[in-house]
C-alpha cells in the first residue's frame, strides 16, 4: 500500500510539486531561491502558482499566523517564494539575470516574516 | 495585487492620511527617509572606501504581520524595495567606474538636482579644509 502525504493544505494540489523547492523558511533564503532559480523555473512556478495565490491567503486568513499548522505554514512560505519570483516574471522579465547580478550583492538580513516564523 | 493589499493596510494604520506621508528628509551627510506611505524607509550610507560605500535601508512597519495576507504583502513591498535599490546601485557603480576610469572629469547637476549638488559641496568644503590645515600643519612642523 502506498500512502500518499500531502505537503500543503487540500485544493493546492497543484502546487505540490513546487512545494519543497519554493517554499523556504526565510526572506533571506527566498531571495536567494530566487537568485540561483533558471527562468523555466520561475516561469513554471509562477503559472501555476498566479491564480491560487488569493484563494491561499483568504484560506490562510481564517487563522492568526502563530495557529498555521505545518502544512499551512509551508503553504504561506510558498507564498511568499511566489511574492519574490513575480517580481522576476512580472516586472523584471528578460532583464533578470541582469539584475540578479547585481541583487546578489545585496542582503536580506531580516524582514516581518521571520518574526515568529 | 499585493501593493493593493498595503495601501488598504497604510490606510487602516492611519499612513496614507499622515501629513508626513511622501515627505523626504536628507540629515546630511548619510541618512535619508522617506515617509512613503505603503513601505516608509530609512537608508542610511556608510562610506567604506574613496571609490566603495555600503547601504543600510530599513523598512518600518506599524505592528507585527498579523494576517497571511499582510505578511504576503509586506514580503512583495520589501523584495520591491531591494530590486529597485538594486537598480540603482548599477547605475551607482557605472558612474563610479567613470569616474575611476578618469574618461569623467566633471560632475554636471542640474537644476532640480539640489540635494545631490548640496551634499557633493558640503563634502568637498570639509575635504579641502581638512586638505589646507593639513598642508598648514606640515608647514608648521617643517619650520621647526
Amino acid at each position: 500500500m502506498t500512502v500518499l502525504t500531502s505537503l500543503l493544505p487540500e485544493g493546492f494540489d497543484a502546487l505540490e510539486p513546487y512545494a519543497e523547492s519554493w517554499a523556504v523558511a526565510s526572506a533571506a533564503g527566498r531571495a536567494q531561491r530566487r537568485l540561483l532559480s533558471t527562468e523555466s523555473e520561475r516561469v513554471a512556478f509562477y503559472d501555476a502558482a498566479k491564480e491560487l495565490v488569493q484563494r491561499a491567503l483568504t484560506q490562510l486568513d481564517q487563522k492568526p499566523l502563530m495557529q498555521l499548522d505545518e502544512r499551512e505554514h509551508r503553504l504561506m512560505n510558498l507564498m511568499l517564494g511566489f511574492a519574490h519570483v513575480a517580481l522576476a516574471v512580472e516586472v523584471q522579465r528578460d532583464d533578470e539575470p541582469r539584475h540578479a547580478e547585481v541583487r546578489k550583492h545585496m542582503r536580506i538580513v531580516r524582514a516581518s516574516a521571520d518574526i515568529g516564523a | 495585487m499585493a501593493f493593493g493589499k498595503l495601501a488598504g493596510f497604510a490606510m487602516a494604520d492611519g499612513f496614507a492620511s499622515n501629513a508626513q506621508a511622501k515627505e523626504y528628509y536628507a540629515i546630511f551627510p548619510n541618512f535619508f527617509m522617506l515617509g512613503s506611505p505603503t513601505q516608509p524607509f530609512s537608508h542610511c550610507v556608510m562610506p567604506i572606501a574613496p571609490d566603495r560605500s555600503r547601504g543600510v535601508v530599513r523598512i518600518y512597519w506599524v505592528g507585527e504581520d498579523n494576517s497571511a495576507t499582510k505578511r504576503f504583502a509586506r514580503e512583495y513591498a520589501m523584495a520591491t524595495a531591494l530590486d529597485v535599490h538594486a537598480e540603482d546601485r548599477a547605475v551607482i557603480e557605472a558612474g563610479q567606474r567613470g569616474l575611476g576610469s578618469g574618461a569623467l572629469e566633471h560632475i554636471h547637476f542640474q537644476t532640480q538636482e539640489v540635494l545631490c549638488r548640496h551634499l557633493f559641496l558640503s563634502v568637498d568644503q570639509r575635504v579641502q579644509t581638512y586638505k589646507n590645515q593639513a598642508a598648514q600643519a606640515a608647514q608648521v612642523g617643517g619650520a621647526r
